[in-house]
Formats: structure tokens, C-alpha cells, sequence
């Protein structure tokens, strides 16, 4: 019996995916639930599953290719021997849909020459020598890559050398000092790269306000007796998130025909990665308590780092908090973190002298940016909606302890 | 039938003792067996106890014996001889015995033999062997060593009535009457080979009666009467010793117990038993002693003392002495290497390379290898079919017999066991015998010699002993002679342990290499090749020895290592040039030049560097050196390989006799040459 590997939907905006790495080669068994692939999305990379148990009989999309969802990528059977579902392995591998990705089709342009090309049929066919793959190891290299840039049956040793060559002399070209190092863009990297280019695109307006903290830090010193992991980050997403149930207008998503607005604010954070950034989102944050809120986040930031993170954790946010403060920026304006109509900036904590009635008097305050896509929302409500996240911040409910 | 004119009481007295320790030690040994405190095989020799008892005591201190597998009665007396130096202790000789039935690490043998390889070689007794006849022709080269190194030595082989009955048997008897050697047979004809009846199985009824081929004197004995025995015995060993020949006692005697322990013993009634019981040599001995006046308590005495002695050796084997290691598993089975002079291989390579450096033929090469050690050693000698007048069938020996007279350049009968059983006997007393096999085809006849007992009696015997000797022999196809004369049987001598198997390529090869397996102190299979003792090559004049083990590489190269030995050697290069000329492949031919040992690290060498690798063999393809090679380069280099590794070796086919079909049958060029492209591409 066959089973289908298909790419699986792996977020709600996902529409294709990005092979990164095969976990299982062809022939090898796999069992239901083995780790089988990474697939790279718009948002992350996901380890995938397999939903069936079988032997890895053919892989119809190599890495670095990019398969729209639904597609077979791959095909499990029971036996080695028996015959996979032929009609299916060939609409599938000749699919137009299946294109390989941007480095990769530079790869065929430079190679051309040499004829199939791995990507373009199943990594089966190629037999790697002992020595071949010894080199593999040594140098950290995934069959699949080199195999992108191979066009034989028999990888041997001499193949991964030149591939290794031809590696370097790219890196050589394409840098002019000594030291100079190129790092491909692929990966995060790459989505990092598309998403911010996307958002960059669209019209976009920053409000800057600072808001007094003083109560607040007073609660707070009280509060991190108890609950040692609170931070500021998590008073301001319990701030946003009490305003934003109430702002639909900025609740929203904008999804280029119609905005659409949630009543639950899902708070995405920014959280800077050894891998790149990320965004993981705090669901539901408005009926979160701090405490709460505060252990979400630290969940959210250990997978993060660890770059485990599910579609769940990465899906669905409505709005984005982005906090540079704790790397001594004082202000700066953040890029919207599209579909989302809206994201807050949060700067360093400061000192400031302020006139009140009685006198000047040393306040804390916290630099507040919010910048919105003026598509979905004008400058007026975007301003009351920091107005009122200020004032929040400034004369926080009791109750949130 | 001899008569007993004896000989003081005393002795007889001792004589007595000797036979109830047998006797109690054999009861021992069937008691633990009984126990399963012994393992495997033990053969036991109640009943027989005059036979060995009688002829030990008919020898002199430096004579030696070889034993069978019913062998724990012939250790015992002959370690009862008195020696020239501190008589042995009964008692310790009676412990180190029981230990190494028991395997224990104070066993004569370090528990390597047990009961059917007991052997005291320090102490006259050159062992048991498991093969019945297989020590035959071994006394027949000690006897020969005794002969040409003057040693005064006689020895007395014992074998059962089912040795009678094995060619190897003729091939001695005859071997040792043309050459006068001093050597005593001694039948133990207890009627039964297993099962089978003396009376069934010859076709004369005594097996003395077989001397009469051999022109030698063929005497019977009761075998049940000791005093009988030693006359005969004696009798037999001052003609030997004399240099009158060798003589055949056949001694009629019983065992007590079956075959083994697993024997029911159905073959005989047990009225026979019955009979031969009541003329137990014990008893028999015990009312001449009193007749003649020794008293019930000295007689008496003489079990129990035994009894004594068989209690505390059960004790020492069993709780005082250590089983073995098994980190010592390997000690012991080949005598280490050591390098008596001359040039090393590379200073001796430095003249070669020198253009004015001679050339000679292989055969030459050989028979300087020869000649210069024979020169150097008196104890090298030569024996074989026609290596005398003839010169060797491919003449390698031309000259020696001329050179060194025949008592050393020996010319044999056609009897390939007992030339290399003698070979082995021989080595094992004192000399280094380089014994010649036609063609490698006709080592099979002398395969139990030098496979069962050449090659294991080092390590059987706890690494007492020594077998320094070489097989020269040649093999291989190319001369139209056919299945029984052409064939590479090298897989067949490297699979035994305690061999080495050397196959020189090149001139050069042959010398230092010949000149080191006569050196080396293991046995040496040396397999030329009947196709290259016509080519010539540099030699340099002079002595240079090439160590055992070292494979040489023949060419250099880059892109693929064809791993060969002997004449295949020279078809590698061969297609080499072609590969290099036509498709620019380097290829890198390595030698192995010595089989076994086996230079693993030239050949993992090899392979790191090409990634490739041929095999190329001229022996069968099923099972042939090839193959362990192949193994080998799996084992060594598996992650250095870029693609399988392929066998180039002879179809599996008698060697035909017409020449399109021998062609056929082995490797040629264009064959190698093939499995070198499919590699490369």
C-alpha cells in the first residue's frame, strides 16, 4: 500500500512551503509520527511529521523547492518492492507548480549543461560512495544540497570536492576584502528579508508617545516579590491587550480587500533569535493575568530560541509589541508586521523632570511609537488608541495584580 | 617373542609403580569426565600400560617419542626416563599432566592441547596428535634431524592398529627404511580402530607382518607383558641406535575402556573383556614381582602411593591451577620473527635500481636464496621429488645436489605426506628443512601434515616447540597442463592458523624473501609461479633478506589500486601501462608478495589515497584469497571507497587444458583492464 506525503498547510496564510531539509532518505523505513522533512513557511520552519508509517520510496521535491499545499512531495509504501502509484509520481514531478527556489535556480542556470538535475527528480537514483559521504560529514553537508548541483548516478568523493570548490569560489567572487564573509540569504533569513521588503510597500504612519510609569514600576516592585519572571513587556501587553478588545478598528487585520477585526487580541511579540527574528503570538492575552501572561511569554521565547515553535504559537496575531528598550534604544519606528494593521515600539525607561502642579518632580516615563498601516486606520484613531494605552499604563487597574 | 631375562627386582619394582599411576591416572581422568570436571575428548590407556612402560624403559635420556591420541601412558613413561639432568618430579610431572587434560594454564601445554595433544617437547616427547597416523612420519624427520646433526637420538613413534591402515603409514615406514633412519614403530594393536576390528580391516593378521614391504624387522610382542615389551623395545632402539634402520614392533594389547566416553563399546562381547582383563599387565607383573621375592607391602604399596599422587595432581589441576586467559588467546601461535643480518630490502633495493645491477631469472633468484642459506646454516637441508640429478622440475635446484651432497639436497620417494610430515618432524629437532611439493596441486596430498600438525603443533603444544620450515611449491595456469597442475590453491593455505603463505612476483621478491622464510621459525608456504621462473629482473649479488608480511607497491597511482600477488602482479602492470596510455588512468598496483601474514595497512594506504579498488587473483573465484582481500579492504578502508570494490580471479572451472579455454579460465590482461574502467566510470 502507498501513502501520499503531501505539503502539509501549516498556518492559515500558508499557500506553499520551502523544502529545507529531508530527514529520511529514500529506502529508509519511517514510522508514523518520525520527524520526515522541514518545511520552511512565511513565518517558520516547521518540523514535519509523517502521518502514515512505510518505507521512504520516493521524494518528488528536493530541497529548496517550493511546493504549493496539497502537492505530493513524497511517497511511503509498505514494501520496498511494490509499485508506487505511477500516474501520481509523474503528474506530481512534472507539476509546474514545483519550482525550486531562488538560489537554487541560479544553481540550474550555472549548471544547465549538465543535464537532470537532482532537483528535478528523486534523490533514489543517486548512490553516494562511503567515501563521499565520509566527506559529507566532514564538511557538514547535506546530500541533498550537493546533490543539487550533481547530475550523475554515483556521488563520489571527487563530486562533494568540486562542490566544495565551487562553493568557495562563490564566496570568493562575490567578496572583495580579506575577511569578508557571505552568508547565503535563505531560511528565516529569507522570510525575514521578504516579509519586511512586503511591509516596507505599504503606507505607513508612526505616533510617538511617552507615558508615565511611576505607579506602575511601584506595583511592579511589588509584584516581582512574588512573581520574579513579570517584566515590563508583559504590563504592556496586558495594557494592549485590555485597549485592543476594545479597538477593533486596530484589532484587525488587513487582507488587501476587506480588514478583518477580531475581539480577542492575540499579541504578537517580537523576539530576536540566534536564528533571526520571530514573532510568536500570546492568544487570548486579554484574559490573560500578568503572571500569566508573564509564563506565555517565557514559554513562547525558549521555543523561539530553540526554534521549535508550532504554526499555533505563530498563527493569528492581531497586533505586535516590538521592545527594544532593554538594548538602551530610546525610541525607534517599527515596521508593521503585516497582515496586522498595527504595532506598538517600546523604548528604553527614562528620567525625566516633569512640571506638575505642586512643582517639578523626577517621573519615569516609557517611549511609546505605534505605527499603523493608514489603509485600514487614519491618524486620529490611531492616536487615541495610544492615548489610551498610555493612560492605562499610567493608572493600571488594581486588579491586574 | 622376546624372552625376559631380567634385570634387577628394583627396577621391575619401578616399573610396577609407573603402570599403576597410569592406571590410576587414567581412572582419575574417566572419574572427572564422569564429573564433567573435564571437557572434551580423553582417550584413556588402562590396559595398555605395559606397552608404554616397556618401550620408555628401553630408552636413553635424549631419545624422543611421538604419541597418539590414547597418549596419557606415553607422557607419563616418558617422563619417567631418567635425564641427564635432575630426574623429573613424579609428582609434578603427574600434576602438569592431569592440568592439561583438565585445560588449566599449568598443564604441559597451558591448556592449548588437552588430552589428545599432550606433549612434553623439552622433555622427549614430541606429542599426541588427534590424527590417527599423524605423527608417523613426524618421528621419521626427527630421526632424520638425529641423523644429520649426529644427535644419537632414536625415536619411537606409537600408533594403533588404525594407523596401519593410512597411506601415511607406508609413505613413513618406507621413507624411513631407504633412508636407515633411527626410528622405532611400535604398533599398539589393541584390535579395534574405534570399532572396527584389527581382524576386519587388514588383510594380513599382524600388523608386523607388514615390515616385510619395507624390508625391516617386524617384531610381535604381548603387549600385556612389560618385561616382553622392553626386551623388543630394546632390542629394536640399540639396532637404531647402531644406524641399522628403523624396525616395527607391533605390540598385542587391550584397552580397558571404550574408544571414548561416548563409546558403548558394542563391537566387543563382554566375555572378550573378561578374558584380556584376567592377563592385566598389572596383575600379571604383580605375581612375577612376589615370585621373585618382593614383598605383599612393597607391591602393595606401589597403588597406593599412585592413589596418593592422583589425589593431590586432582587437586593442583582442579583448585590450585588458573584456567588460561583468553587475553592469551593468540600467544604462542607463530615463534617471533627476528632478522639474522644481511642488507635490509631498501638497501638491497639501492643496487638493484642501479643500472649496472645484474639480471637473473626467478628460478636463479632461488636457487641463490638457496644456496647462500644452505651455506650459512648446515642445518638447512632440501628434500622433494627430483630436486636432485633433476634439479627440481623447474629446475630451481639445479647445482645444490652437486654443491652440498645428498645427505642435504635429499631426493624423496613420491610421498607427499611423509615428506612434509618429516619436514615438520624434522624442523621440530633442530633443522630447517626446505622441503619441495611439485606443484601446488599435489599439496593437498600433504595437506593433514602441514595443516593438522605443521602448522598447530607450536600452539597445541603451549608454544614449546618450534616448526621452522618452508614448502616450496609453484602454481598457476599458462602451460596447457591442465586441471591437476595448474591451479592457485593459495586460499587453501593461508585459512590455516600457524602457516604463513608468501608468493614472490619479481626475482628480487624471491630471494629476500626466500632467504627470510628459511630464517623465519614458523612454518612457510612458498608458492612460486610455474610462468615466471623465466623472467629475469635485478638482483643484486650478496645477502639481503625482505621481511614476511610487507607488500610493496609496484606503481604508483592515483585514481585506483589494483591489489595483486604472484604473477598477476606482472598482468596488473601490464594493464596499467594500457590504462595509462589509452584512458590516462593512474593506477597503483600493490604487491602483497606475502599473503599471511598480511600487510593490512599497505593495502588500507592504498585505498585511502584512490578511493578504488581491483582485486586481482589468480586462485578460484568462490572462496579465494580475493575474496579475504576484498574483506580486508572493507574492514580497513570501507569510508575512504568511492565505489564497490570488484574481484578480477579464475572462473570456477577445473583449468582447462586447450589454450583458448585456459585463457578463458584465469585473468588476462583485457580482463583487468575491464574491471579497471568499470570502476572508473
Amino acid at each position: 500500500m502507498n501513502y501520499k506525503v503531501v505539503m502539509p498547510a501549516l498556518g492559515e496564510t500558508m499557500d506553499e512551503g520551502t523544502i529545507v531539509a529531508w530527514h529520511k532518505r529514500p529506502g529508509d523505513w519511517v514510522d508514523k509520527g518520525d520527524v520526515l522533512m522541514e518545511v520552511m513557511t512565511d513565518k517558520a520552519t516547521f518540523e514535519v511529521e509523517a502521518k502514515d508509517s512505510g518505507y521512504l520510496r520516493t521524494i518528488l521535491a528536493g530541497v529548496d523547492n517550493v511546493v504549493p499545499v496539497g502537492e505530493v512531495i513524497a511517497w511511503l509504501a509498505d514494501t520496498m518492492d511494490e509499485p508506487v502509484d505511477e500516474e501520481e509520481v509523474q503528474s506530481a514531478s512534472s507539476h509546474a507548480s514545483f519550482r525550486p527556489s531562488e538560489e537554487s535556480s541560479q544553481a540550474v542556470l550555472a549548471s544547465e549543461s549538465r543535464g537532470n538535475l537532482a532537483d528535478a527528480r528523486a534523490l533514489s537514483a543517486i548512490r553516494v560512495s562511503p567515501r563521499a559521504r565520509r566527506l559529507l560529514n566532514q564538511h557538514g553537508l547535506s546530500l541533498e544540497e550537493v546533490a543539487q548541483q550533481f547530475s550523475g548516478d554515483i556521488l563520489e568523493a571527487s563530486d562533494v570536492e568540486a562542490f566544495l570548490r565551487a562553493r568557495e569560489e562563490r564566496a570568493t567572487e562575490s567578496g572583495h576584502n580579506v575577511g569578508q564573509q557571505t552568508i547565503k540569504v535563505e531560511g528565516l533569513r529569507k522570510i525575514i528579508a521578504d516579509r519586511m521588503t512586503q511591509a516596507a510597500q505599504i503606507p505607513q504612519v508612526t505616533l510617538y508617545a511617552d507615558t508615565s510609569v511611576e505607579t506602575l514600576m511601584g506595583r511592579h516592585r511589588l509584584l516581582k516579590v512574588r512573581y520574579a519572571e513579570i517584566t515590563l513587556s508583559d504590563w504592556i501587553v496586558k495594557a494592549v491587550a485590555t485597549i485592543l478588545v476594545k479597538r477593533p478598528d486596530v484589532n484587525a487585520r488587513y487582507e488587501g480587500t476587506h480588514i478583518e477585526s477580531y475581539q480577542s487580541a492575540n499579541v504578537g511579540l517580537a523576539v530576536d533569535t540566534p536564528h533571526g527574528l520571530m514573532v510568536p503570538v500570546i492568544h487570548h492575552a486579554e484574559t490573560l493575568t500578568l503572571a500569566e501572561i508573564a509564563r506565555e511569554r517565557r514559554r513562547l521565547i525558549e521555543l523561539a530560541q530553540a526554534r521549535r515553535l508550532g504554526s499555533g504559537e505563530l498563527s493569528m496575531g492581531t497586533f505586535t509589541v516590538s521592545n527594544l528598550g532593554n538594548y538602551g534604544i530610546d525610541r525607534f519606528d517599527p515596521i508593521v508586521n503585516v497582515p496586522e494593521v498595527a504595532i506598538l515600539g517600546v523604548g528604553r525607561l527614562k528620567s525625566v523632570v516633569v512640571l506638575k502642579p505642586h512643582g517639578f518632580l523626577v517621573e519615569q516615563q516609557l517611549p511609546l511609537s505605534l505605527t499603523f498601516d493608514h489603509r485600514a486606520l487614519d491618524g486620529g484613531p490611531a492616536a487615541t488608541f495610544l492615548n489610551e494605552v498610555c493612560r492605562l499604563l499610567a493608572e493600571p487597574p488594581e486588579d491586574w495584580v | 617373542m622376546a624372552t625376559t631375562s631380567v634385570t634387577e627386582l628394583g627396577r621391575v619394582l619401578s616399573w610396577y609403580q609407573q603402570m599403576w599411576d597410569i592406571r590410576v591416572f587414567e581412572e582419575t581422568v574417566s572419574d572427572l569426565l564422569g564429573q564433567n570436571l573435564i571437557r572434551g575428548a580423553s582417550h584413556l590407556s588402562a590396559g595398555q600400560e605395559a606397552v608404554a612402560v616397556g618401550v620408555m624403559a628401553a630408552l636413553a635420556p635424549q631419545d624422543l617419542i611421538t604419541s597418539t591420541h590414547r597418549g596419557h601412558g606415553h607422557c607419563y613413561a616418558r617422563g619417567m626416563v631418567p635425564s641427564q639432568q635432575a630426574a623429573k618430579d613424579r609428582q609434578d610431572h603427574l600434576n602438569r599432566m592431569l592440568a592439561e587434560v583438565c585445560g588449566k594454564e599449568t598443564g604441559y601445554c597451558r591448556g592449548r592441547g588437552g588430552s589428545m595433544h599432550i606433549a612434553d617437547v623439552d622433555g622427549g616427547n614430541l606429542g599426541a596428535t588427534g590424527i590417527v597416523g599423524g605423527n608417523l612420519p613426524i618421528a621419521v624427520g626427527a630421526a632424520l634431524a638425529s641423523q644429520l646433526l649426529g644427535k644419537g637420538q632414536v625415536v619411537v613413534s606409537f600408533f594403533g592398529d588404525g594407523a596401519v591402515n593410512e597411506g601415511v603409514f607406508h609413505e613413513s615406514l618406507n621413507l624411513a627404511s631407504i633412508w636407515r633412519l633411527p626410528v622405532v614403530f611400535v604398533c599398539e594393536n589393541n584390535l579395534y580402530a574405534m570399532s572396527v576390528p584389527w581382524s576386519y580391516a587388514s588383510s594380513v593378521p599382524n600388523a608386523a607382518d607388514r615390515a616385510a614391504s619395507y624390508q625391516m624387522p617386524g617384531l610381535i610382542v604381548d603387549g600385556m607383558d612389560v618385561e616382553a615389551v622392553y626386551e623388543a623395545a630394546k632390542q629394536a632402539i640399540d639396532r637404531a641406535r647402531r644406524g641399522e634402520g628403523p624396525s616395527l614392533i607391533e605390540a598385542k594389547t587391550y584397552r580397558w575402556y571404550g574408544h571414548s566416553r561416548s563409546d558403548p563399546r558394542a563391537y566387543r562381547s563382554r566375555e572378550e573383556e573378561r578374558q584380556w582383563k584376567e592377563r592385566d599387565p598389572i596383575i600379571t607383573l604383580r605375581t612375577k614381582l612376589l615370585d621373585r621375592g618382593a614383598t605383599v607391602k612393597d607391591v602393595d604399596q606401589c597403588e597406593q602411593r599412585a592413589r596418593e599422587a592422583l589425589e593431590r595432581a586432582t587437586r593442583f589441576a582442579l583448585y590450585e591451577s588458573p584456567d588460561p586467559a583468553p587475553e592469551d588467546l593468540l600467544a604462542d601461535l607463530y615463534a617471533p620473527s627476528h632478522n639474522d643480518g644481511g642488507l635490509s630490502e631498501s638497501e638491497a633495493r639501492v643496487k638493484a635500481q642501479d643500472p649496472s645491477c645484474r639480471q637473473i631469472a626467478y628460478w636463479q633468484a632461488i636457487n641463490e636464496a638457496l644456496a647462500e642459506e644452505m651455506t650459512q646454516d648446515p642445518t638447512v637441508i632440501l628434500m622433494g621429488e627430483d630436486i636432485g640429478v633433476y634439479g627440481g622440475a623447474y629446475g630451481a635446484t639445479r647445482g645444490l645436489l652437486d654443491r652440498f651432497g645428498p645427505d642435504r639436497v635429499r631426493d624423496t620417494p613420491i610421498s607427499e605426506a611423509a615428506i612434509a610430515g618429516a619436514a615438520v618432524g624434522a624442523a621440530m629437532n633442530g633443522l630447517r628443512p626446505v622441503m619441495e611439493i611439485m606443484y601446488v596441486d599435489f599439496t593437498p596430498l600433504a595437506m593433514d601434515q602441514l595443516a593438522n600438525q605443521g602448522a598447530k603443533n607450536r600452539y597445541m603444544f603451549g608454544g614449546k616447540t618450534k616448526v621452522p620450515m618452508v614448502v616450496r611449491t609453484e602454481g598457476g595456469a599458462g602451460r596447457g597442463i591442465a586441471a591437476q597442475h595448474s591451479q592457485s590453491l593459495e586460499a587453501l593455505w593461508t585459512h590455516f592458523p600457524g602457516l604463513y603463505v608468501v608468493m614472490p612476483s619479481t626475482p628480487f621478491d624471491a630471494k629476500g624473501l626466500l632467504k627470510a622464510a628459511i630464517r623465519d621459525d614458523n612454518p612457510v608456504m612458498f608458492i612460486e609461479h610455474k610462468l615466471l621462473y623465466g623472467v629475469k629482473g635485478p638482483v643484486p649479488e650478496g645477502d639481503y633478506v625482505i621481511p614476511l608480511g610487507v607488500a610493496d607497491v609496484k606503481r604508483e597511482g592515483t585514481d585506483v589500486t589494483v591489489i595483486t600477488y604472484s604473477r598477476m602482479v606482472q598482468k596488473s602492470l601490464e594493464a596499467a601501462e594500457r590504462l595509462q596510455a589509452d584512458d590516462g588512468i593512474s593506477v597503483e598496483v600493490v604487491d602483497l608478495r606475502t599473503l599471511k601474514p598480511l600487510d593490512r595497512k599497505a593495502i588500507r594506504q592504498s585505498v585511502e589515497k584512490t578511493g578504488r579498488c581491483v582485486v586481482v587473483s589468480e586462485g578460484y573465484t568462490t572462496s579465494g584469497f580475493a575474496a579475504e582481500i576484498m574483506a580486508t579492504v572493507i574492514e580497513e578502508a570501507f569510508f575512504a571507497l568511492d565505489r564497490p570494490v570488484v574481484r578480477v580471479a579464475a572462473k570456477d572451472v577445473p583449468v582447462p587444458m586447450a589454450e583458448p579455454l585456459e585463457r578463458a579460465a584465469i585473468p588476462q590482461v583485457s580482463d583487468i583492464v575491464a574491471a579497471i574502467r568499470g570502476v572508473m566510470t
